[in-house]
């Protein structure tokens, strides 16, 4: 059998069929739902209203995710910074395919996928960013919008490229500093939304950035150790070479601990959040409903290619932890220009969803 | 086969292709971190530049900038490469290093960690014509 809406045509479709419907692919998803199940009858009466109330759940789980995020970058920062990629990187980068380029319809608009194709391609094989904005740029004029806001999109996106250009390498770790924060820009224009609670997670979030962001972050992360506990080969002064070079380490060390932490959030959006409001239904679906909504959209082969790539990061990691994840990067390097793009789009064309759930 | 398993299958190479650097040349530059052969306590970071455009066929990049900084050291510190692309800083207390390599257009950084009487080894390739091939490596 193959999951709904795909169609097994030749022997390799029935070969990833079967991965999937056989018991590699069942037997987690069936241990998730279980523990679904577990966590949502230990929540008891809270339950209810937030498996109804897709707003209400969002917002709790944005929430959530952000007191999580900030103990964790202030406890064990340097363990957050190399595992969170090696263990989300790749879903996370699986859903901003789904959402911004499959879902959207994008891909079947030939002058978006073109120069989206030929644009993200070029940076993952390590062309320079500016070739990212300028291909931005090209995606805002071929937009479905009036000419004036069009040219005015293509224009910022074309001096942002400018301002970053003769930074020289520190560009990227500039623009990776910025692009967590598109996923939460990504997310706060997804679709509408008729209440106010979308309000709580987004000040939470404007109070830990500014938090980590202050003196009290490194005295925090003082007190807690969390600087002491790294992997071999990486500690504070690497993650300050690497993320903050040139910075002073009082001033570097902040700006890292809110690296960690944006990451976190970064990954927490495209895997819960964006895709709890994508979903057309809005009760939130159990794994193997998640797994067969993937399947439809992405297709039998996208996911059984995207769970070996997932595989071989942690393999890879438990031989060689910082070569892993500098490997990750190098794959994911695209992905910020592929949002910034869906990004310009969502903003000149319209939102995603068209009617947020009824108002209560 | 379907379209789509093609893409995910093309997708799917590509990503290992990026992840390894297979693709790019300029990407299979190496640090390689070992004890001093002459077994003093300080850090050395030497190393060679390359010139990896297309016809240079690997010639060593002279007057290539190389810079180094740390949060042990005073300030960044910046030589050129010499006539065969060689560079080197001594005397240099233990920690993580960042180095900036600029040659041409191709402007590079490499983080890497050298612990005490430790010596730091890069062989690195840059493309001066290739203003658009930049990247961070750590």
């Amino acid at each position: 059998m193959s999951g709904p809406g795909t169609a097994t045509v030749g022997p390799l479709e029935r070969a990833f069929a079967a991965v999937l419907d056989g018991p590699l692919g069942r037997a987690p998803i069936a241990a998730l739902d279980r523990l679904r199940r577990r966590w949502l009858r230990a929540l008891g009466g809270l339950a209810r209203p937030l498996v109804r109330d897709r707003e209400l759940r969002v917002a709790a789980m944005f929430s959530l995710m952000i007191v999580t995020a900030l103990v964790g970058s202030l406890v064990a920062p340097l363990w957050l910074l190399l595992l969170g990629p090696l263990i989300w990187g790749v879903p996370h980068l699986v859903a901003d395919l789904r959402y911004l380029v499959l879902e959207t319809g994008y891909h079947r608009r030939r002058g978006l996928a073109l120069v989206g194709a030929a644009t993200l391609g070029w940076i993952a094989l390590g062309g320079d960013l500016l070739w990212g904005f300028v291909g931005a740029a090209a995606i805002a004029l071929v937009a479905r919008a009036g000419a004036g806001r069009r040219l005015v999109a293509a224009a910022l996106l074309l001096a942002c490229g400018a301002l970053l250009y003769p930074l020289g390498y520190l560009s990227d770790v500039i623009f990776g500093h910025v692009h967590n924060f598109v996923a939460v820009a990504l997310w706060w224009v997804w679709c509408p939304r008729r209440g106010r609670l979308h309000w709580i997670p987004l000040a939470l979030l404007v109070a830990a950035t500014l938090l980590l962001l202050s003196p009290l972050a490194p005295a925090l992360v003082a007190a807690s150790g969390g600087l002491r506990w790294f992997a071999s080969g990486t500690g504070a002064d690497y993650e300050l070479a690497r993320l903050a070079p040139g910075v002073a380490p009082e001033l570097g060390l902040r700006l890292v601990l809110l690296f960690c932490f944006a990451q976190s959030i970064h990954y927490g959006i495209w895997l819960q959040l964006l895709a709890d409001d994508a979903r057309g239904r809005a009760t939130p679906a159990t794994f193997r409903r998640s797994l067969a909504e993937l399947r439809a959209v992405v297709g039998d082969a996208g996911v059984v290619v995207a769970g070996l790539l997932a595989v071989s990061v942690a393999v890879w990691a438990a031989f060689d932890l910082t070569a892993a994840n500098n490997g990750y990067f190098r794959v994911a390097r695209f992905h910020g220009h592929l949002e910034i793009m869906a990004l310009t789009l969502l903003l000149l064309e319209g939102r995603r969803r068209a009617t947020a759930d009824a108002p209560r | 086969m379907e379209k789509r398993t093609l893409v995910a299958l093309a997708l799917g190479l590509a990503a290992v292709a990026c992840a390894t650097g297979a693709l790019d040349p300029v990407l299979r530059s190496t640090v390689r971190v070992e004890p001093r052969a002459d077994g003093g306590s300080t850090v050395v970071l030497t190393g060679v530049v390359l010139n990896a455009s297309r016809g240079a066929n690997g010639a060593p990049a002279a007057d290539a900038r190389v810079e180094i900084d740390c949060t042990c050291i005073q300030g960044a510190r910046a030589v050129k490469t010499d006539a065969e692309g060689r560079f080197r800083f001594e005397e240099l207390p233990p920690g993580a290093y960042s180095a900036r390599f600029v040659f041409g257009d191709d402007d590079r950084g490499y983080v890497t960690r050298v612990g005490p009487g430790e010596r730091a080894f890069f062989l690195i390739n840059l493309d001066p014509n290739a203003e658009s091939m930049r990247r961070i490596i750590t």
